[in-house]
C-alpha cells in the first residue's frame, strides 16, 4: 500500500512538471520565433510478484503473472520546432525564416550558437548583430554610407551607397540546419547550441531554397498555441487531481486496515 | 475458524494489490505508448481448490486467484511535428536493441545519438531491417510501411513485430516490454499496421475508468473490513456469552 502512495505522487510530479512546462509556453506565446517545449513521460520499474509458467506441486504451470509498477517519471523535454507566423514589421534588418534553417551567431566566448529570432540590429562598427549583440556568422558589415539595404530571400545582402545608383553586394547571410533539430541544447535567450543528438550544423546546401527562404521586414511569431496548451492544462490538471484521489484512496484503505482490530 | 474471515482478509489483500495497479496505470496516464494493465480475480472451483496445496488444518491456502494482463487497445494519436517521432496504428511494436538485449516499444519518441543513429531517449537503437538506422542527411521522410526515406534515397525499414500471445511479453519500464521467456518469439503482424510520422501515441488509461474502479475497490474493501469486523464479533460472542454460567 506504501508503494501505491509512491506511484501516485510519481504521477503528481510528473503532471506538476508537465503544468510548469505548459506555463512556461504560455508565458513565451509573444516571445519571437519561441518554439513550444513538450514534456515526455515513460514509466518506471515493474515489480514481479508472481512470475509466468512457475510449476508447481499439483503439476500445473501458472499461466498467468502479477508485475505492479512503480509509477511514471518525464524523461525528456523536446522543442517542437513547427514554423510560426509571420508578423510584418517593416524594419530592415528584422529577418524571418520560413523553413527549417537557422541562423549563427558568434557568442562571445567565441563558440557558435543558433538562433531563429531574426530581429537583428546595427552595431556600431556597422557589423549586424543578434539583440544579444553577437555578431553574424559569417559576419556581414553595413558601409556607414549605405542609404538602402536589402536582404534577398537567399540571405544576399545588397546596400545602395549615397550618391550611387546600383547596387553592391556586401556579404551573404548563410543558414545553417541540423538532422536532428529537436536535439538541440536550449540556452534561453531563443539561443540553442549543438549537441550529440542534433548533429553538427549542416551548411552546404547550394542554391536550394528549400532549406529556409528569408524574409526581410518580418519576424516569425512564437509557435505556441494558445487552444493547444490551454486544452494541454485542462488534461494536466485533471490527471493531477485524480492522482491526489489515489493518495488518498490509499490512506483510507489504509485506515480501514488499521480499523480492523477496534 | 470461520473460513469467512480468511477470505475476506483474501479479499482486502488482493484488493490492496488492485490498488497498486490503478495508481500505475493513474500515473502514467501521460506516458507515451503507455499500456495499462488490469487485473482480475478469479474464484477458484471447487475441483481447483482440490488441486490446490492445503494448510495442516486442511483449508486450501486460498480461494481467489490474481489474474493481471495488459490492454493492448490503441492509444489516440498525438500531432507533435517533429520528423522523428513516429506512432502505430494498428498491431505491432517497435524492435529496440538495449544493453541486456532485444526488447519492444509502442513508444516512437525517437531521436539521435552522436553517430547520427536512430534511438529511444534512453539511447538505445531502433532496429530496421537491416539492423541499426543510421540518419545522415536532413530530409528525413517516414511511409505509411516504415520505410525510411533520407535526402530521397531509403536507408531502411523499420522493423514492426508482434506475439502471437501478447500475454507473454512483460514490462520492465521505460515503455519496454520484453519475453517472459526464451520460447517467446515475435512475428510479422498479420494485420496491416500504418506508421504515423511527426504523431505519438498517447497512453491508453481512461481516467473516468480508472477512478470508477478505485471507488468500486475502496467500497469492496470496507465491505471485506466489515466481514471481518463481524466475524470478530461473532466469535467474540462464542467466547465470552455461549460458555457463560449464569
Amino acid at each position: 500500500m506504501i508503494r501505491a502512495l509512491k506511484t501516485a505522487a510519481s504521477g503528481m510530479y510528473a503532471q506538476q512538471l508537465y503544468v510548469d512546462t505548459i506555463a512556461n509556453n504560455l508565458a513565451n506565446v509573444n516571445t519571437t520565433a519561441y518554439k513550444k517545449t513538450k514534456l515526455e513521460f515513460q514509466d518506471l520499474l515493474y515489480h514481479t510478484i508472481k512470475a509466468i509458467g512457475v510449476a508447481k506441486d499439483n503439476g500445473v504451470t501458472d499461466p498467468t503473472s502479477l508485475q505492479i509498477g512503480y509509477g511514471t517519471r518525464a524523461i525528456a523535454s523536446q522543442k517542437i520546432f513547427i514554423q510560426g507566423e509571420m508578423v510584418q514589421t517593416d524594419n530592415t534588418f528584422d529577418l524571418a525564416i520560413q523553413g527549417r534553417g537557422f541562423f549563427r551567431l558568434l557568442a562571445v566566448n567565441g563558440n557558435d550558437v543558433y538562433t531563429r529570432d531574426g530581429s537583428f540590429k546595427l552595431s556600431s562598427d556597422g557589423s549586424v548583430v543578434s539583440t544579444h549583440g553577437y555578431r553574424l556568422e559569417p559576419e556581414v558589415i553595413i558601409p556607414s554610407d549605405a542609404v538602402a539595404i536589402t536582404i534577398n530571400k537567399d540571405g544576399t545582402v545588397s546596400v545602395i551607397v549615397d550618391g550611387d545608383s546600383l547596387p553592391v553586394e556586401v556579404g551573404k547571410i548563410e543558414l545553417v540546419n541540423f538532422i536532428n533539430p529537436a536535439g538541440l541544447e536550449n540556452l534561453g535567450e531563443n539561443l540553442y547550441r549543438e549537441s550529440a543528438a542534433s548533429g553538427d550544423p549542416l551548411t552546404n546546401f547550394g542554391n536550394s531554397l528549400n532549406i529556409g527562404v528569408l524574409h526581410q521586414g518580418f519576424l516569425e511569431t512564437s509557435n505556441v498555441n494558445v487552444v493547444e496548451e490551454m486544452v494541454n492544462l485542462i488534461v494536466a490538471q485533471r490527471a493531477y487531481e485524480i492522482n491526489s484521489k489515489a493518495v488518498k484512496a490509499a490512506e483510507e484503505m489504509l485506515t480501514t486496515a488499521t480499523n480492523l482490530k477496534r | 475458524m470461520p473460513k469467512g474471515i480468511y477470505q475476506a482478509a483474501a479479499g482486502m489483500v488482493a484488493g490492496m494489490s488492485r490498488f497498486e495497479t490503478i495508481a500505475n496505470n493513474l500515473a502514467n496516464a501521460g506516458t507515451t505508448g503507455f499500456k495499462r494493465d488490469l487485473q482480475f480475480l478469479r474464484l477458484l472451483s471447487d475441483k481447483q481448490i482440490e488441486l490446490q496445496n492445503r494448510r495442516p488444518d486442511g483449508e486450501p491456502v486460498k480461494s481467489l486467484v490474481q489474474v493481471q494482463y495488459t490492454d493492448f487497445s490503441q492509444g489516440e494519436l498525438t500531432e507533435t511535428g517533429n520528423r522523428l517521432d513516429m506512432a502505430i496504428s494498428g498491431e505491432g511494436l517497435f524492435v529496440v536493441q538495449t544493453m541486456t538485449g532485444v526488447a519492444y516499444t509502442r513508444n516512437g519518441s525517437f531521436t539521435l545519438d552522436e553517430n547520427h543513429t536512430l534511438v529511444d531517449y534512453n539511447g538505445n537503437k531502433i532496429l530496421g531491417d537491416r539492423g541499426e538506422i543510421i540518419i545522415n542527411g536532413f530530409e528525413i521522410n517516414v511511409n505509411r510501411n516504415g520505410e525510411i526515406e533520407v535526402d530521397g534515397s531509403e536507408v531502411a525499414k523499420l522493423r514492426i513485430v508482434t506475439f502471437e500471445d501478447l500475454t507473454k511479453i512483460k514490462k520492465i519500464g521505460n515503455s519496454l516490454f520484453v519475453p517472459r521467456d526464451a520460447s517467446v518469439y515475435p512475428i510479422e503482424p498479420e494485420k496491416k499496421y500504418i506508421i504515423s510520422q511527426g504523431y505519438l501515441e498517447t497512453s491508453n488509461v481512461n481516467l473516468v475508468q480508472e477512478m470508477i474502479t478505485m471507488i468500486t475497490l475502496g467500497k469492496e474493501f470496507d465491505a471485506n473490513q466489515k466481514i471481518i469486523q463481524t466475524n470478530d464479533e461473532l466469535m467474540q460472542k462464542e467466547a465470552r456469552e455461549v460458555g457463560r454460567v449464569r
